[in-house]
């Protein structure tokens, strides 16, 4: 007999409680995982990607689902009504006590919406040695989806540079497009 | 080979501008190592750049590119001031949740002050609060005072105190004054008053009376010395108590008056020469007794009779402006003087007894005017009572009616 409950849920679809519960999933493991192996799907799904299409095409990708999850982020965590700067300080706590990074503002420009930030010891790319290729996708995306979900513009979001001081730091750019 | 390479690695050093190394001029094994030497020249520049601008507080200028991982620290250090002037931006705005993570003993000297300038923040906000709150209870009481003293028909002045200035009058005030011109004389009495009020005095009750041609109008003043913003200054509550005064004196006409003439009574009469006497006061008492007013009478009836005690009377007003003049009852009458002499006194009731007299040469006198009189001097050292010092004085006048009966015996009718 067919499950007609299940009829119209699938894994390939995203959203937000489709990712379960961790805590009652993982009764004895927990929440928390090391982030090799958050790395290790990562890199290994853009190699894929990028042998499948291009080093381009895959970065989209993840640039795409990085978006996405910065959106659904956003919705499900982030208070989306209050004032810019309660907003800020909002995401920076999150972002600190979630292990995605620790997130600085550098500037905001309040007429255009234009801002500079750093992400440090960012989950993605922290530890790994700094070259002049652009790996910090995923964070644009997700950068420029928790954006547009707080303001409702749309954000070009770039990492502009990093650099490692014993921890790496991503600075990120972003411009409101529309 | 070796020198060209030394004095290109010093030029980079120490004279960066002519730092330049021709590749193709080395040897083929030597030109990988003159590229990296080249390369890390580019290092050292851009590291140079960075650090020269950060000295100069410039945040804006090009960057090392990633690969330049000698510049790392400083471009932590350029990341970590933009954070700071972005934070310290956030603090301008108000934003006192901002703390500085970083840069050790600064951040704790930054963390302090913000901290710091939120508790003064919300002392000053609370301060405020409080301020507003009694600026609005200050707006409503203000509001019922201004409505109180508007309604009431009191006269409410407040003067500074050093100044003579009027800081507040109340609206019967205003109309008043305009209406009845008496704002320069009650300027000058509240200005002299105030003035000479001492500090933090308690609450008096004063008298005043103003003047305007024949009218006076009187006031009950409550005088409140109090701070007027930042004046020294007195309230005066001023009641008009003129309808009072009328009335108080006409009852002390009824009282102390006699009716037929306006002089004092006997009662008024006796009364001051009792509190002369407890005063010690040295004056003279003189009996005055009409003759024939009994005849009169009789023979004319009491109209004429009256008509004969108002001559009297009139002429005993002669005697001095300061002298208190009383009938006693009938013919009788007495005088209260002080500064006079004995003799001074006699010798005007003397003049004014010829005075009299000199109704009878008229050609309607009917019958004799004449007095008698007796007058005593009272000092400080009297131990007279008062009904005493009458009889005394009543004796006198008999005295002196029984020398005279003579001339009273010869005369007309």
């Amino acid at each position: 007999m067919k499950n007609v409950f299940a009829a119209n849920k699938s894994h390939s679809s995203f959203s937000w409680n489709m990712l379960g519960d961790i805590k009652e999933g993982r009764g004895d493991l927990g929440e928390d995982m090391p982030v090799l192996v958050y790395r290790l799907m990562q890199y290994t799904m853009l190699d894929v990607l990028t042998k499948a299409f291009d080093s381009e095409r895959a970065n989209e990708f993840f640039r795409d689902a990085g978006f996405l999850a910065g959106t659904e982020f956003a919705k499900n965590v982030l208070d989306l009504n209050a004032d810019f700067d309660a907003f800020v300080a909002n995401l920076q706590k999150s972002l600190e006590q979630l292990k995605i990074g620790i997130l600085r503002m550098e500037a905001f420009d309040a007429d255009t919406g234009d801002l500079t930030l750093t992400v440090g010891q960012d989950l993605d790319c922290s530890g790994l040695p700094v070259t002049n290729e652009n790996v910090c996708n995923y964070d644009e995306g997700f950068i420029a989806g928790i954006l547009e979900a707080y303001t409702g513009k749309q954000y070009l979001v770039r990492e502009v540079d990093c650099w490692a001081n014993g921890d790496r730091v991503c600075r990120f750019q972003g411009h409101v497009t529309a | 080979m070796a020198e060209t390479l030394f004095n290109y690695l010093r030029d980079v050093l120490y004279n960066a501008s002519h730092a330049k190394l021709n590749i193709e001029n080395l040897p083929e094994d030597f030109r990988p190592l003159g590229e990296g030497l080249v390369y890390f020249s580019e290092c050292v520049l851009e590291t140079r750049n960075l650090a020269k601008a950060l000295s100069k507080g410039d945040l804006n200028n090009a960057l090392p590119s990633p690969d330049n991982e000698m510049a790392a620290p400083l471009k932590a250090l350029h990341s970590s001031l933009k954070h700071l002037t972005w934070q310290t931006q956030q603090v301008a705005k108000g934003d006192y949740k901002q703390r500085v993570g970083f840069m050790g003993d600064f951040a704790k000297a930054f963390n302090t002050m913000i901290e710091q300038l939120d508790q003064r923040q919300k002392a000053l906000m609370a301060e405020i609060e409080s301020g507003q709150r009694k600026t609005q209870a200050l707006a409503q009481s203000n509001s019922l005072f201004e409505a109180i003293t508007g309604q009431i028909s009191q006269w409410i002045v407040v003067v500074a105190k050093e100044t003579g200035e009027w800081l507040y009058i109340n609206r019967p005030v205003e109309s008043s004054l305009i209406t009845k011109n008496l704002e320069p004389d009650l300027r000058n009495w509240l200005t002299h008053y105030a003035y000479n009020l001492p500090d933090n005095s308690s609450p008096r009750i004063a008298e005043l009376e103003l003047e305007r041609g024949d009218i006076s109008q009187f006031f009950s003043a409550a005088i409140y010395a109090l701070h007027w913003y930042e004046h020294q200054a007195v309230a005066f509550v001023l009641t008009d108590v003129s309808v009072d005064k009328e009335r108080i004196r006409a009852l002390e006409n009824v009282a102390y008056k006699d009716t037929l003439t306006q002089i004092f009574n006997r009662h008024y009469g006796m009364q001051l020469l009792s509190e002369w006497l407890a005063q010690g006061k040295t004056f003279i008492i003189c009996f005055v007794d009409m003759d024939n007013l009994k005849y009169v009478n009789d023979k004319y009836g009491h109209a004429e009779g009256d008509k004969y005690i108002l001559c009297v009377t009139g002429v005993l007003r002669k005697f001095s402006p300061d002298a208190v003049i009383c009938r006693l009852g009938g013919d009788e009458f007495m005088l209260l003087a002080q500064n006079w002499t004995l003799s001074n006194a006699q010798n005007k009731l003397e003049a004014l007894r010829d005075m009299l007299i000199q109704y009878n040469n008229g050609p309607d006198a009917l019958y004799n005017h004449s007095m008698s009189y007796g007058v005593i001097e009272v000092n400080a050292d009297n131990t007279h009572s008062e009904s005493e010092l009458l009889s005394i004085a009543d004796e006198k006048m008999y005295e002196y009616k029984r020398s005279h009966k003579m001339e009273r015996q010869g005369s007309v009718h």
